[in-house]
């Protein structure tokens, strides 16, 4: 097919897969935070966003907010203190749900992504062997790729498919990245291809799966999390004992 | 005490298949067409190697990228099977993730640093 004949169907009438995704943030949200979710928002044009939430009856609160905008699946951004950042995702309205601490963050206006896309088009979503291997680690991937994919002849969305979402389990870590897909056309050929990166990226590290919208039974929990906070009262506790050390 | 209820979440993921199947009215025993989910798993993983002179993060980076563009390839060639469009005409305009402006300082980044680099020699 030519590419004009694809940029001229119509979308809504072929539009089965009406998917739509819930973002929503707590109070106490930094700005490097809101930074993230603003990129992802842009980036998912079948998303739903809403206001901040206030603390408290959360898993009331996301139920109740995703049936309204009638989501399929939702990412809750919790702050705490205001520096650390957890990330529920999961399935409206059964379940299950997974919870993530997330660090490292880069937005997508840091100056060494030399890539760009068109804003709200499809994107390929890549994940490298190990999400066919663990169990936590497959269900991660279809949670992510029902999250994330685009549905095709969204409304919103554009015809092309030009970048491409990456994560890769290193570490006891997940990895996001976003690539742009980038090919020289002249000759038609594939093997010369190279992939700039877009951004936004970010680190996620699993801390728990749950059979149902953000309550009931825990299907797995990551044996080697641990809480930033332990980290940081560890950190302390070696300065200390170094500077003792000393006198 | 370690909770990892492997079967249970196994049958949860069969439980999305499905579901997704249902809501494409995908008939049973028929594969779900790739161009609805794109999404791609490779057959190859990350492996870091302590002790050497490279440090991870570097390692890791390479790794990343050599994984993400073997996917790539293969998502090309999927995508060219199924014609979708990768690349935009020339005479379609619209609304980019990053705006011109965030472009413009990439580009005067990228032409100071080679003119430094030119300085040098």
């Amino acid at each position: 097919m030519d590419a004009e004949k694809v940029f001229d169907t119509k979308k809504e009438e072929r539009w089965i897969n009406k998917q739509r995704c819930l973002i929503v943030a707590s109070r106490g949200i930094n700005d490097r935070h809101k930074h993230l979710i603003d990129d992802l928002i842009s980036m998912m044009p079948h998303s739903k966003k809403d206001a901040k939430l206030e603390k408290r009856e959360i898993p009331e609160q996301i139920s109740e907010l995703c049936f309204t905008h009638s989501c399929t699946s939702f990412m809750y951004f919790e702050a705490r203190r205001k520096t650390d950042l957890y990330l529920w995702i999961g399935r409206f309205p059964d379940g299950p749900s997974a919870k993530f601490l997330i660090e490292h963050i880069h937005g997508s206006g840091e100056l060494k992504c030399t890539g760009n896309c068109l804003k709200g088009s499809r994107h390929v979503i890549s994940f490298d062997k190990s999400f066919s291997e663990e169990p936590s680690l497959k269900l991660y991937r279809e949670l992510l790729t029902h999250i994330f994919n685009v549905p095709r002849y969204h409304p919103k969305s554009k015809p092309c498919t030009d970048h491409l979402l990456s994560f890769v389990f290193s570490d006891g870590k997940l990895w996001f990245r976003n690539y742009q897909l980038y090919q020289e056309t002249q000759n038609k050929q594939l093997d010369n291809q190279e992939l700039y990166e877009i951004g936004p990226r970010f680190v996620m590290t699993p801390i728990a799966i749950i059979d149902g919208t953000m309550m009931g039974e825990v299907l797995y929990k990551n044996p080697n999390y641990k809480t930033k906070t332990a980290i940081r009262v560890l950190k302390k506790r070696e300065k200390m004992m170094s500077t003792m050390r000393k006198e | 005490r370690v909770i990892y209820e492997k079967e249970k979440i196994l049958e949860r993921v069969n439980q999305i298949q499905e579901s997704f199947r249902k809501r494409l009215r995908v008939p049973q025993g028929k594969k779900i067409p790739w161009n609805e989910h794109l999404s791609l798993v490779s057959d190859k993983s990350i492996e870091i190697v302590k002790d050497i002179d490279i440090t991870e993060d570097i390692q890791r980076e390479v790794q990343f990228y050599n994984v993400t563009l073997g996917n790539a390839q293969i998502a090309l060639k999927y995508l060219q099977q199924e014609g979708v469009a990768t690349k935009r005409p020339d005479d379609y305009f619209a609304e980019m993730f990053k705006s011109d402006k965030v472009m413009n300082k990439i580009r005067t980044k990228l032409v100071m640093e080679q003119e430094n680099i030119k300085s040098f020699e």
